[in-house]
């Protein structure tokens, strides 16, 4: 988890470099106002969802989903 | 006019992977709300017929979502050729932002998650009650260029939908199979681990996509391994060694192609889009579903940017194909 949020700082740092790299594109200003108000929303409700699993998992990272294993449908 | 086309795509592409996969959680309560209802009504009777029935019924209905979001994600995103299908788009989009809510309310207190995190949650229901307001009010009649995708982008479009389309399939159909108790007729597998099966199920369709979908070629058996690494590679070697076992088997399988530097160039972008896709899939699931979100995104985001990094390369060194026979 630590290593992510590494690559993740690094990548911001270096958006920069890694633009022409990529081949990307993308101006902001380009989408429309609605458009800009969803992605902030999706932004902010994605990285809330994700603090609360690291917090869940005290930072260690994602845990694979575990099975419930109590009852058998029908039986 | 190409510019502005390529901002609204990427923006749609993200609405759009959002609608599929929020609704496939609706999707899958109902399929286990059902099969319950069902196998609690009719095995008294007969328990084989009423597994019979509710795997049939349940697989209908696993097709007509499937085959609606491959129609919607198809008209929407690669030809825009029908004008309220964008706003469409939008209006399911809120609609199942508002269901993620009132079903977080009613799933997260018995989440067993710490308080801390429990609060964090809950915090996030209110940028996801916005999303909804700001989709359900989405201005009616507003399309974005009509003109149909071609050449990189509309592969690199019709990858994302193939994958996803594949994925729901497969995922969906493995999950009815168990929450309906064929599994478990079979197999002695139980119904408890259908969120296991529905995983193993997402990522068997991205699989078969990753061969189906134009956007690959030249890559394909290149990103077969790299998949399948991801996928079963902690089987190999300790989970923190799997994206580096990734980048020595991308750069093996590129070698006998291309010059060391030209492999190492390729390799290297390669990894590290498989790098990023991890993130990015990572955050954008984040949206979704707590714990099972991030890994339902990540290897999809791995494919699609790591193809985005890797056509660079092919096009300008090598532009026949030199990693598959199956152009």
């Amino acid at each position: 988890m630590i290593a992510d949020l590494v690559f993740l700082a690094v990548l911001l740092l270096g958006l920069k470099w890694i633009k022409p790299l990529a081949g990307i594109d993308f101006s902001w200003a380009r989408l429309g106002q609605k458009e800009q108000q969803i992605l902030i929303a999706v932004v902010a409700a994605s990285l809330l969802g994700w603090l609360s699993i690291l917090i869940h998992n005290d930072f260690r990272g994602f845990s694979e989903p575990k099975p419930d294993t109590k009852t058998v449908r029908g039986k | 006019m190409r510019s502005q086309s390529r901002e609204e795509l990427l923006y749609g592409l993200l609405v759009g992977i959002y609608v599929a996969f929020l609704g496939a959680l609706v999707v899958r309560l109902i399929l286990r709300v059902f099969s319950g209802a069902l196998l609690q009504a009719v095995a008294p009777l007969s328990a084989t017929l009423a597994i019979a029935l509710a795997a049939v019924l349940g697989a209908f209905l696993v097709l007509a979502f499937v085959g609606g979001i491959r129609y919607l994600l198809t008209h929407c995103l690669t030809a825009a050729t029908l004008p309220p299908s964008w706003t469409l788009l939008h209006r399911i989009l809120g609609t199942l932002a508002l269901v993620l809510v009132i079903l977080s309310l009613f799933g997260l207190p018995r989440s067993g998650l710490q308080s801390l995190a429990l609060a964090t949650a809950y915090l996030q229901l209110l940028p996801t009650l916005v999303l909804a307001y700001l989709a359900l009010t989405y201005p009616k009649g507003h399309q974005p260029n009509n003109h149909p995708l071609g050449g990189r982008e509309g592969d690199l479009t019709r990858l994302v939908v193939d994958l996803t389309v594949w994925g729901l399939l497969l995922g969906l159909l493995a999950y009815q199979a168990c929450v309906s108790n064929t599994l478990y007729l079979l197999f002695r597998i139980h119904p408890g681990e259908s969120e296991f099966y529905y995983q193993e199920g997402l990522r068997a369709g991205m699989l078969i996509a990753l061969w189906l979908t134009p956007a690959t070629l030249g890559a394909r058996w290149m990103m077969t391994i790299a998949f399948l690494v991801d996928w079963k590679g902690d089987l190999l070697v300790s989970a923190n060694f799997v994206p580096l076992l990734q980048f020595v088997l991308v750069w093996l399988s590129l070698a006998p192609f291309m010059s060391a530097q030209g492999g190492l160039r390729a390799a290297l972008r390669i990894g590290f889009g498989l790098c990023l896709g991890r993130i990015v899939g990572r955050l954008i699931g984040a949206l979704l579903l707590g714990q099972e979100g991030p890994p339902l995104l990540e290897p999809m985001a791995e494919v699609v940017l790591a193809l985005w990094l890797f056509p660079l390369i092919q096009q300008q060194q090598h532009p026949h194909d030199f990693t598959s026979q199956n152009a």
